[in-house]
């Protein structure tokens, strides 16, 4: 009674279907995310009889028996593509239009990378993200600036009191990856580089195929509401056939277990 | 037990089998590329029904046993899904693309295809698919599939193409699980002078869940048919003995 089993995967790879497109659903209006997508591939067969080998009667069969296990979780990749720009205003909301992460300094020392260009000043003027991390390279604003912008190469000008030309703080630099489906999320929309992945390559916006910067614009979430509501009705049902198997299956035992008895 | 008995069990033991064989391709209704695998159940003539020399006497009374000789698998279409990605791509009508794995070429109709670490078109398991001048080397660019099976990028640089192939004998692909297929011996793999793929979209499984559900019932019903048989007969040489007493 192996159906039983087989049934099971598939119930199993359909809960992790519905795992997804919840939290998908639930970051709709979450800034720079980037929808999941669950990839399946069916898992191993036995070959209880090879293709070519002689039937009963002496006749070469042209397949054999192969009887499937059921299917396994390959992947749960993510979908780069761009989400929805929102117009903030805010000079230091920032959306990257194409290719790159900002470049994120965690307080641990290491570097993480995220779509999410919510950048706020901390206490001292330092371009931080909502959760005070700062970015990189590092961009200072002086205290008495009285404009700033930030031009689409990610070049920072400020304006100082008493001044009327802008002073360059800086330049924004982006990162991108051979693989961004390999970037592992670590929640906070910030993204870990992976042995999948592979190293990050940096550069300056609009040059060697990086998105420039837009200011003012948020990027917000990818997900489709529609999309995900149709994909939870196909998992759900793809539930319920495979939990009706396991009741067929148990009906079947039953019934031979009564013969015996 | 009288042979009826047996010629019920053979008929149980199959639906057995194809309960399987069902369960897999019902877990299998949202895996992309799938094929749903069908059972051809085949009677197999009892023995003694043939003369000295193994022929089959003609007119003699047919007293079948069945079992599964074959599953076969069901090649037809999936419907194609969108999904937007720039490396995703159904094939138009007949052909696999070329997986290569370590083990030699494997065959597959999912098209849910990414870049991997080293710049690759990969599976989504990370195995090299292949190009007409062997993987298709893309890096970070930023590129996409053509109904053509190209890969280029916005300023036209060209990647590589894909590469479909065809068999003449589809039974002649063996299941690997991962949504792979294996040519078996002596199956040759013929390369599609000029495929057709629908970049953005792959192919769903063929499997429809109605179809099966149906198979289920009918399987199901037959089980209990066949042991309700081997119930009668049992009963029936209970009650000779009985008489015998």
């Amino acid at each position: 009674m192996r159906a039983l089993f087989t049934a099971a995967t598939g119930m199993e790879a359909q809960q992790a279907q519905i795992d997804t497109i919840a939290n998908n659903i639930a970051n709709v209006s979450t800034t720079g995310f980037k929808r999941s997508r669950t990839e399946f591939q069916d898992l191993f067969y036995e070959t209880l009889r090879a293709p070519g080998a002689s039937g009963t009667d002496g006749s070469m069969l042209p397949t054999g028996v192969q009887v499937g296990h059921g299917v396994q979780l390959a992947a749960v990749n993510t979908i780069y593509s761009a989400g929805d720009r929102v117009n903030t205003g805010n000079p230091l909301d920032l959306a990257v239009e194409g290719t790159g992460f900002f470049q994120i300094l965690r307080p641990t020392g290491e570097t993480v990378y995220t779509r999410d260009g919510t950048f706020k000043m901390d206490a001292d003027g330092n371009v931080v993200t909502s959760l005070g991390y700062q970015l990189i390279p590092a961009i200072t604003v002086p205290p008495d600036t009285t404009s700033l912008t930030v031009l689409p190469d990610g070049t920072v000008n400020a304006v100082q009191a008493g001044q009327t030309q802008p002073t360059n703080l800086g330049q924004i630099q982006l990162a991108r990856f051979t693989n961004p489906a390999g970037l592992r999320a670590a929640g906070g929309n910030l993204l870990e580089p992976t042995q999948a992945s592979g190293d990050p390559q940096t550069g300056i916006p609009q040059q060697d195929g990086y998105g420039g910067i837009s200011a003012g614009f948020l990027e917000g979430s990818n997900v489709e509401v529609a999309e995900e509501l149709v994909a939870m009705i196909l998992a759900q049902r793809a539930f319920e056939v495979s939990s009706r198997v396991i009741q067929a299956g148990d009906e079947m035992l039953r019934v031979a277990a009564q013969l015996s008895q | 037990m009288g042979s009826d008995a047996y010629i019920a069990a053979s008929g149980a033991s199959t639906q057995l089998r194809d309960l399987d064989v069902v369960a897999n391709n019902l877990a299998n209704v949202g895996t992309p590329g799938y094929k749903r695998s069908e059972s051809i159940f085949r009677t197999v003539y009892e023995a003694a029904l043939r003369d000295a020399e193994g022929d089959r006497q003609p007119g003699a009374p047919g007293s079948a046993f069945v079992r599964t000789d074959l599953v076969g698998t069901d090649f037809s279409r999936g419907s194609a899904q969108h999904t937007g990605s720039p490396f995703h791509a159904m094939i138009d009508g007949r052909g696999f693309f070329e997986i290569m794995t370590k083990d030699g070429p494997r065959y597959t109709r999912a098209g849910n295809f990414i870049v991997n670490r080293d710049g690759q078109l990969s599976t989504a398991s990370g195995q090299a698919v292949m190009g007409d001048g062997g993987p298709i080397l893309i890096g970070d660019a930023d590129a996409r599939i053509e109904p053509s099976g190209a890969i280029v990028d916005r300023t036209g640089n060209v990647f590589g193409r894909l590469k479909v192939v065809d068999f003449e004998d589809l039974q002649g692909l063996v299941r690997e699980g991962h949504s792979l297929f294996r040519a078996d011996e002596g199956v040759v793999a013929t390369p599609s002078v000029s495929p057709v793929v629908i970049p953005g979209s792959i192919e769903g499984s063929n499997v429809q869940s109605t179809r099966e559900l149906a198979t289920l019932v009918m399987l199901q019903r037959a089980f209990e048919v066949n042991l309700r048989a081997m119930q009668v007969d049992d009963e029936t040489t209970q009650s000779l003995i009985e008489g015998i007493r």
